[in-house]
């Protein structure tokens, strides 16, 4: 690893998901840092941009595609990946789409492979080194 | 059949009787016009016959007079005859005189000198009837041959010593009578005549031939009646109706013949008056009737047109629909049903948009469920990778393994609660109430969501009241609506909120009252946050976690104790307040099994009788009563109740009723018959709770009627408070 660690800032409300993402992001050999909602997401991108934002949409005090399109506005650099925890067909199509417009790079539903996060992750980054 | 065609059958066949009616009345008009002028005609006919039977009888009086000559009674034919010359030369239509004897032989010819004479000739039948009758006669029309021109002949017999000799006779020119017709003056066109009793012409205005026969139609009408009317064509060839008359003086007939269109033309004339009068009227019917139709069928003809647009019309009437009464009740009948019509589709949307919505509220409660479990399938899918991972430490998977038990858990609730939610909904959430204290229900229930608080880094602040609270209640589920009410506090919460729990009561009721500094409730979503769906306008901002089912259980599980909940906000951002209010069944005063007497107003020791068919029953309750202070004696069934009973006079039995042999009831008889067993305070115990059962145990005796299981601070309290009314009662004895 001779560049320097890629940061990832995990937003979601759930404090197991969140602690477990953790472990997998650093096992994975990124530099983990973790919200419980969108406004202190937004509050750790202040100081120092991550490379790139893992974000639950569905979101109780923050809207998650507030968020979204918060961190796209300061930080345009940022990657920003969006999970959605509905799987009902009825709403979530359409919010996940949401999220692209919002400027979500991808969008994965709930619960998420992490392993095939962590490919989603890797392509980001990699389209944004170039 | 339209409208109009109706109106125009209804006319006609109004018309149609009076038509005929019309045509009776113009044949009788026309045939009375006729007889009018056969009248008048006839009258005519006899005054001209009148005036032709004076000229006759004239002549005859003239002869008469002749005949009754004194020279001819004397036999002086000479002078006679010059008498005979003098009178023909007064009468100038007189062409001779002659006297005949009866036999036939000729004495005097006026015509001739005296003592000549011509042989008598013709008509010999008028003589013969003077000769016979004795009476005057007129003859027929005969050209004779002593006067070449014809002529008629007046006859009349002359007496001689009662005999008749001789038959005096004139012949008269005919047209002496033409003159007397041409006297009556008849209109030009007509047709005056006179015929013999042979049916030839005497006389005829205009002329013709005299003795030239009548006409073959008058002669029939002639020989069939005396006197009438005939119809037929003149000589001329002219249609003509002929009233005529026979005289009886000559036996001769007077007939005026009138042409028929003279007749008729009265006739015609009223004819036509009634044609025309039948006309109009028809006319004046059609018109009218066309009218009215037309009147009719524009107003129903429009309300027709308008009765497609009636649904979306407003109330004004239809145009041309006011003028006739019944078209007027038809429109605003026809708006009334448009009305009702509109009404009624206004229900069905109104009724469809609410199923929608509920339709709507159920697919996003779908989402949300959706949501809310796959939300743990995060976090477990997450730790089974870690797990899986062979770089991860010793302490990661320990608290991977917690991972999965938690979220198992989670998911467990969340399950139960959409059971529960069902049982609620469907009216089958069993409670087991109990008697229990407000301390440890809060205790459970922030134990519960302690998780949750300090997840969120929340501060909990908890204010009980000083005084032990107790309530009649499921303490799991009352925990559940405490810890429900806490999570959802602690979730719409920013990191580092204040959430605060207070109790407090007031009377009878205790409010509970869960409050945060969170992210509030928008006003317009207050009053549904309880609702089963209620997610729809709240937006993501809300969506997570409980309010989906978690607030709308809460709510059910409050109201099956009797209670009510409320949500308070100021608004988004300003935090939210949710107030429980619980009703207090019990004044409860001290916690339960508390240590022997407790230094109170009343300390009192009672002698107590505890009697039960279970063992069990007996020796707890005489051993809770016991720990109060109380003197407690116990029996095992209704007879040895009695029994020690009225050994003990206890001053409370507690008694149970469903007991073999002697059940309660029949105890409590018994008890009271006892000497002195009137006072005591007989209570039941027993495990039926309905109202005929309270209704029965009074009936019995029973002082009071208790259900088990028993609270023995209720016991206790109402021991003292009857037993010191009894007391005061016995004391004073």
């Amino acid at each position: 690893m001779t560049e320097p660690k890629r940061e990832i800032l995990v937003i979601d409300d759930e404090h197991d998901t969140r602690e477990s993402l953790r472990i997998i992001l650093e096992a994975a050999g990124y530099g983990v840092r973790a919200a419980r909602d969108g406004s202190e997401g937004l509050r750790l991108q202040e100081s120092n941009p991550a490379d790139a934002v893992i974000t639950d949409i569905f979101m109780p005090v923050a809207d998650g595609l507030e968020t979204i399109r918060e961190i796209r506005s300061r930080s345009p650099r940022t990657k920003i990946i969006a999970v959605s925890g509905g799987g009902s067909a009825v709403r979530n199509p359409a919010y996940l789409e949401t999220a692209n417009f919002a400027g979500a790079h991808a969008t994965l539903v709930k619960p998420v492979d992490p392993d095939e996060l962590l490919a989603v992750l890797r392509n980001c980054l990699a389209d944004g080194g170039q | 059949m339209k409208l109009r065609t109706g109106l125009f059958v209804l006319v006609a066949g109004a018309i149609t009787p009076l038509l005929a009616a019309l045509l009776m009345a113009g044949a009788v008009l026309i045939q009375h016009e006729r007889e009018a002028v056969a009248r008048e005609a006839l009258g005519r006919a006899r005054s001209a016959m009148s005036a032709v039977d004076a000229e006759l009888r004239g002549s005859l009086t003239t002869l008469q007079a002749l005949a009754s000559s004194k020279h001819l009674a004397g036999g002086d034919l000479r002078e006679f005859y010059e008498e005979a010359r003098r009178v023909m030369a007064s009468q100038p239509a007189w062409l001779n005189i002659g006297l005949t004897t009866v036999a036939g032989v000729q004495m005097i010819d006026a015509a001739l000198p005296y003592g000549q004479h011509k042989p008598l000739s013709g008509d010999e039948a008028s003589f013969q009837q003077a000769v016979r009758t004795g009476r005057p006669a007129i003859g027929n029309v005969t050209g004779g041959t002593a006067v070449p021109a014809p002529s008629i002949r007046i006859r009349v017999p002359v007496f001689q010593q009662g005999r008749i000799r001789y038959v005096l006779s004139a012949p008269i020119m005919p047209s002496r009578l033409a003159e007397v017709l041409r006297a009556q003056q008849i209109p030009s066109g007509w047709v005056i005549a006179l015929a013999d009793r042979e049916r030839n012409f005497v006389a005829r205005i205009p002329d013709v031939p005299v003795g030239s026969p009548v006409s073959e139609s008058f002669r029939a009408a002639i020989d069939r009646e005396p006197e009438g009317w005939s119809a037929g064509h003149t000589l001329e060839g002219v249609a003509t109706y002929t009233p005529y008359v026979t005289s009886a003086l000559s036996g001769w007939v007077l007939g005026i013949a009138i042409p028929r269109s003279v007749v008729d033309a009265g006739a015609r004339k009223a004819t036509l008056v009634a044609g025309a009068g039948i006309l109009i009227a028809l006319g004046v019917a059609i018109g009218l009737a066309f009218l009215f139709g037309k009147r009719i069928a524009a107003p129903i003809a429009a309300l027709a047109a308008a009765g497609g647009r009636f649904e979306s019309s407003s109330d004004a009437p239809t145009p041309g629909a006011e003028r006739i009464d019944e078209i007027a009740r038809l429109d605003r009948a026809l708006h009334e049903a448009a009305r009702t019509a509109r009404e009624r589709q206004e229900r069905l949307q109104e009724q469809a948009t609410q199923m929608q919505e509920a339709d709507r509220r159920k697919d996003e409660f779908l989402a949300m469920l959706a949501h809310e479990l796959r939300n743990p399938l995060a976090p477990l899918r997450n730790a089974a990778w870690i797990l899986r991972d062979p770089r991860t430490s010793e302490a990661e998977a320990k608290w991977s393994r917690e991972v999965i038990e938690r979220q198992v858990r989670h998911m467990a609730r969340l399950l139960d609660d959409l059971l529960d939610m069902s049982r609620i909904s469907r009216g089958r959430l069993e409670l087991r109430k109990e008697r229990c204290a407000l301390a440890s229900v809060v205790d459970s229930a922030r134990e519960t969501s302690q998780p949750a608080i300090e997840e969120g880094g929340h501060e909990l602040t908890v204010e009980l009241p000083a005084e032990p609270v107790h309530l009649e209640a499921d303490p799991v589920r009352l925990s559940q609506v405490v810890s429900n009410l806490l999570n959802n506090a602690a979730r719409y919460t920013p990191a580092g909120g204040h959430i605060r729990l207070r109790a407090e009561r007031r009377g009878r009721e205790l409010t509970l009252t869960v409050s945060d500094d969170g992210v509030g409730i928008p006003g317009h979503m207050l009053p549904h946050v309880f609702d089963m769906f209620s997610q729809g306008d709240s937006g993501i901002a809300r969506s997570s976690g409980g309010l989906g089912i978690g607030l709308a259980l809460t709510r059910g599980l409050v109201e099956a104790h009797g209670g009510t909940i409320a949500a308070r906000s100021q608004g988004s951002g300003k935090g939210s307040e949710f107030i429980v209010r619980l009703p207090i069944v019990t004044e409860a005063a001290t916690p339960a099994p508390a240590p022997p007497v407790e230094a109170g107003k009343d300390a009192r020791m009672y002698r107590i009788l505890v009697v039960d068919d279970v063992e069990e029953n007996v020796v707890s309750l005489a051993a809770v009563l016991r720990g109060m202070g109380h003197d407690v004696h116990t029996a095992g069934g209704g007879e040895e109740a009695v029994v020690a009973a009225a050994r003990l006079l206890p001053e409370v039995v507690l008694l149970d009723i469903q007991m073999p042999h002697i059940n309660g009831y029949d105890a409590c008889r018994h008890i009271r018959g006892i000497p002195g067993g009137e006072s005591i305070l007989i209570v039941a115990v027993t495990g039926r709770g309905q109202e005929k059962d309270r209704v029965d145990s009074a009936r019995a005796g029973f002082d009071h009627h208790l259900v088990k299981p028993v609270d023995p601070e209720e016991l206790n309290a109402l021991i003292r408070r009857l037993g010191a009314k009894r007391g005061r009662m016995t004391g004073d004895r």
